[in-house]
């Protein structure tokens, strides 16, 4: 954030700990801040000193993320998409696990980022497409809760259910290691690789979540914009280029040639970058889109 | 408004300038190639140890000219990426000293230039676009070069292709290998005495052992020859000393014991060799003695390319075949060819009782009743600091019942009995037999003509599994041996080591091999093989330290009269536990050379040899690949004398254990289930915290 930036927010954050003690005492309220004793001396040392109130931010982003994750497990959608998962996983790994006679997990992460684009698109697209739709948005805006604490706690939530996704997959590397000498190396690679796939994936989704009127339409375009960044570094896509500074450029671009690298069982600081930055930047855009339709 | 819409504009403007800063770092960062953590168990994805060490040692400049065209194959396309990670790392880990160039050759002027100076020409392959079918030539191909010499690498020597159903996949073969083989080979074809003793950081030692004045008992002129043979050395060191000055140091000392008589010890870090001034010494020349200093120096100095010493049975001649005009087939070929991609093969024969002093490392495959002389030579060889790898059987197939449909081991004695019994190791008169075993493929015909392939029991071909505790099996997960025999070892003294790197399951016992009828091991879907014993058995032993000659205190088979190889009984000498001491100096001294105590040393001995054989590579069909990788890797262990090795498993499959189908199918249901009682408690949670929530 800029100084500006941070001088537009200043008054939303230094009134947020007033306003959340009133929305605690609204029972049916859908966020629930109750600061604690301790916690509330520390903030007012804060402000007494002029510091940025971290610890309320923090505990703004945790209820945000707690509200929205409890919007996917309140209803069917998170188990429909992780039983789903579950289904598709073991399918397609079994399928090459036992064709391939090897001790490696590498069936299970060569399917993950096309099952990820199936099922993040319908985690994000409700995010903001549906405020909207549903009306509520212009409520969210006038919480005392800044708009980056809000997409970021709508990311975390979203993030959350493909982390319970992996965490469904955990006990593949346990079989294949009781049935042969697995390598943990390309595993934990895999897992990390995945995580910041699904970041990726996710920022993108709610920034086009932000950006359309409805559901279908951010979901749609969602599996198109993260499918082109996936599919620009793939073979098939590239078999026809003649180019080859082109090829080598759009194979970096690409988010599975960059999954592939480190799935592959080598975390390297470039590619830990591009998955950051493209997170980041939707994330950034994200935030600019709702600032756009909160002031006009 | 006004302001509202300035501030507007300022959150676009920061999303902008936060886009293209994140897109000029991200380009900063790409030609960082040494920001990485290669989290693989055998370091896959990184350059080995080995490898640093040879970009380390290069004399001079080495050029990578990758030739590749980019509108290739589609099979081809997706190795291009990876093809320039690897470059891009060695380029990135030499310091400077490896130059890569990645190019698509497409002018005719460049054709011609890569034709005339590498004979390279692109090679036809059929490509297949959305609009043609067409046959194109095409670029797939690695050069390495250093000053004039080069070294090519093609499409076949880059790819392997398989088919699997039906489909062709096409895997980079290990690039590093290739790469570092290709490397080693044009610089060591530069690398002269001269240039690495002068790029040495610490000196190199030579120390000659004389005869101490005081000695007595030799005649005048003997003592006239022997001191003109040591001046002939000294001269040859002074050549040296001229040209390198204190990179190359010299001593002449006393000797305080007979061993140690006109021996010449080389000595640079921690590896030190030695060879005897003369055997004969009628026969020393200078330029006698140069070579054997300067084949001493490339022992123990880096940067030279390896000799590996290969005494092998040789092919046996049939009369028959003979008289069709056909070559006796080489059991070792295969291994042979396989080493030379490692090292500079050289065929060794001991006969004389001469130890190979020009090799670095020897491998003696299924020595079959080495005769004394033989023996004694590889007991110097070990004496004067050389290493070693001994494959021995106790037994091979009996080829005459092999064609009455009977598969018989017969009773097989190496002759070196004597020698390893001395350095703790016998190999028992028995064949190895394991519950943990690979399957044995028969043939059964079921219909006229038509045969199928039963896999039986078989405890003769013995499965180690996961071995572990030694360095050179750490990259090892599964070696298979065939009809192996077992060790006993014993301790030898507190200087050597003997360690089991690889043994039998526990659920393994020996069956006798009759001297005469040798073992009938024919494979039978209905026989059962009793286990009259359950243990574990050393197969294969490693040994490092300091060890005693066999003939010690005793005269060697080149000055006394040949004893009967097959009984060889060094353990009831009566002098074998004679040390040599300072008083020791004899009054007689003898004149022909040898060493009864070696230097610090390492050898490793298999108690089987078919594994890398023709006969057991079919047998074992690439299931148990790491059988020759850890021959590879006890070689490398042998030659090092560091407690670490890098060794390498990389690109070898990780094979799964055998399993039944119904086992197969409980395991994918139990995942299903696994999954939804994972998600159905996850339900439960938000039920049980939504009610609360609602009271």
């Amino acid at each position: 954030m800029t100084e500006k930036d941070s001088q537009i927010n200043a008054p939303e954050e230094t009134e947020e700990a007033g306003v959340v003690a009133q929305e605690a005492a609204d029972p049916d309220a859908t966020m629930k801040i109750e600061p604690k004793p301790a916690r509330k001396v520390k903030t007012k040392k804060a402000e007494v000193s002029g510091h940025h109130p971290g610890p309320s931010a923090w505990r703004s982003f945790v209820v945000v993320w707690k509200k929205e994750s409890a919007g996917f497990f309140y209803s069917p959608v998170a188990y429909i998409i992780l039983g789903g998962f579950a289904l598709l996983v073991a399918w397609l790994f079994f399928d090459q696990f036992w064709l391939r006679n090897e001790a490696s997990v590498r069936p299970l992460f060569a399917s993950m980022p096309l099952l990820f684009l199936m099922i993040t698109p319908l985690l994000t697209m409700r995010s903001w497409a549906e405020e909207r739709s549903t009306g509520t948005a212009d409520q969210l805006f006038s919480l005392p809760v800044s708009l980056p604490i809000l997409a970021l706690g709508k990311a975390a939530a979203c993030l959350s259910v493909l982390l319970l996704a992996l965490v469904i997959t955990l006990p593949y590397p346990i079989m294949a290691e009781s049935m042969g000498n697995l390598d943990w190396g390309p595993v934990l690679g895999g897992y990390i690789a995945a995580i910041l796939l699904g970041s990726a994936y996710v920022s993108i989704g709610l920034f086009l979540s932000a950006m359309t009127r409805t559901q279908i339409e951010a979901a749609f375009l969602t599996f198109f914009v993260a499918g082109l960044l996936y599919f620009i570094g793939e073979p098939f896509f590239l078999d026809r280029m003649e180019n080859p500074q082109l090829v080598l450029m759009l194979t970096r671009m690409g988010l599975g040639s960059r999954f592939s690298s480190i799935a592959r069982g080598v975390l390297d600081l470039r590619d830990l970058l591009y998955y950051v930055s493209i997170t980041a930047f939707f994330v950034m855009l994200n935030v600019a889109v709702l600032r756009h339709r909160k002031w006009l | 408004m006004k302001r509202k819409l300035s501030d507007l504009l300022n959150t676009w403007l920061l999303v902008l300038l936060a886009g293209a800063n994140l897109l000029v770092f991200n380009a900063i960062v790409q030609p960082w190639t040494g920001a990485r953590l290669d989290l693989t168990q055998y370091k896959e994805h990184s350059l080995s140890a080995p490898t640093r060490k040879v970009l380390k040692a290069l004399p001079d400049r080495v050029e990578i000219i990758a030739l590749f065209s980019s509108n290739t194959h589609k099979l081809l396309r997706p190795l291009l990426p990876k093809i320039q990670d690897t470059l891009d790392i060695y380029q990135a880990e030499s310091g400077g000293k490896v130059i890569v160039h990645m190019e698509d050759p497409r002018s005719d002027k460049r054709l011609s230039q890569l034709y005339e100076e590498f004979n390279i020409r692109p090679v036809p392959v059929p490509l297949e676009s959305k609009y043609k079918k067409e046959v194109k030539s095409i670029f797939f191909h690695i050069v390495v070069r250093m000053g004039d010499q080069n070294i090519k690498f093609q499409m076949e020597d880059l790819i392997d292709v398989d088919e699997v159903n039906n489909e062709l996949q096409v895997k980079l073969k290990d690039l590093e290998a290739i790469l570092t083989r290709g490397i080693r080979k044009v610089s060591t074809s530069f690398v002269s005495l001269d240039s690495v003793i002068a790029q040495v950081s610490s000196p190199v030692k030579i120390t000659y052992y004389k005869l101490p004045a005081d000695v007595t008992g030799l005649p005048d002129d003997k003592k006239k020859e022997i001191e003109e043979a040591a001046q002939k050395l000294r001269e040859s060191v002074e050549d040296l000393i001229g040209k390198f000055k204190t990179k190359v140091q010299f001593e002449e000392k006393d000797a305080t014991a007979d061993s140690q008589l006109f021996m010449v010890e080389v000595e640079h870090g921690s590896r030190k060799v030695a060879f005897p001034l003369f055997t004969q010494l009628q026969d020393v020349s200078k330029s006698g003695v140069t070579e054997k200093v300067n084949a001493a120096l490339k022992r123990v100095l880096p940067g030279f390319s390896r000799t590996l010493g290969l005494v092998a049975p040789t092919p046996q001649m049939d009369p028959m075949m003979m008289q069709m005009g056909r070559r006796p087939p080489n059991e070792f070929g295969l291994l042979e060819n396989l080493l030379g991609e490692e090292y500079n093969v050289k065929q060794v024969d001991l006969s004389s009782g001469e130890p190979p002093l020009d090799v670095d490392v020897l491998l003696v495959v299924r020595p079959e009743d080495l005769s004394d002389k033989a023996a004694y030579a590889i007991d110097q060889y070990m004496m004067l600091g050389g290493r070693m790898v001994l494959l021995l059987d106790p037994g091979k197939l009996d080829m005459a019942a092999l064609q009455q449909n009977k598969l018989m081991i017969k009773s097989m004695r190496s002759g070196l009995e004597g020698v390893l019994g001395k350095w703790g190791i016998t190999m028992e008169d028995k064949l190895l037999a394991d519950a943990r075993h690979i399957p044995y493929p028969l043939p059964r015909e079921i219909q006229p003509g038509l045969m199928v392939i039963d896999e039986v029991p078989y405890p003769y071909f013995v499965r180690v599994e996961k071995p572990s505790g030694h360095t050179m099996v750490s990259s090892v997960s599964e070696v298979a041996f065939l009809w192996p025999g077992a060790f006993t070892v014993r301790k030898v003294g507190e200087k050597t080591r003997a360690q089991a790197v690889l043994s039998s399951s526990g659920q393994s016992w020996l069956v006798p091999l009759d001297p005469q009828a040798g073992l009938d091991v024919t494979p039978s879907p209905d026989k059962k093989d009793a286990a009259p014993a359950t243990s574990s058995y050393p197969i294969a032993v490693a040994v490092d330290g300091e060890l005693e000659s066999a003939w010690l205190g005793q005269k060697s088979p080149l000055e006394a009269p040949s004893k009967d190889p097959a009984d060889p009984n060094p353990d009831e000498e009566p002098a074998t536990d004679a040390k040599p001491t300072a008083d020791a100096t004899p009054a007689a001294p003898r004149t022909s050379p040898r060493r009864d105590r070696s230097p610090a040393t390492r050898f490793v001995v298999v108690a089987d040899a078919d594994f890398v054989s023709e006969v057991g590579v079919k047998i074992l069909e690439g299931r148990f690949p790491f059988s020759y990788r850890f021959l590879i890797n006890a070689l490398e262990w042998v030659q090092s004398d560091e407690e670490e090795i890098v060794t390498s498993g990389k690109g070898l499959p990780r094979p799964l254990d055998e399993i039944s189908n119904t086992k197969k199918n409980v395991l994918q249901y139990a995942m299903w289930l696994g999954a939804w009682l994972f998600l159905a408690l996850i339900f439960l949670t938000f039920a049980i915290l939504r009610r609360r929530g609602n009271r």
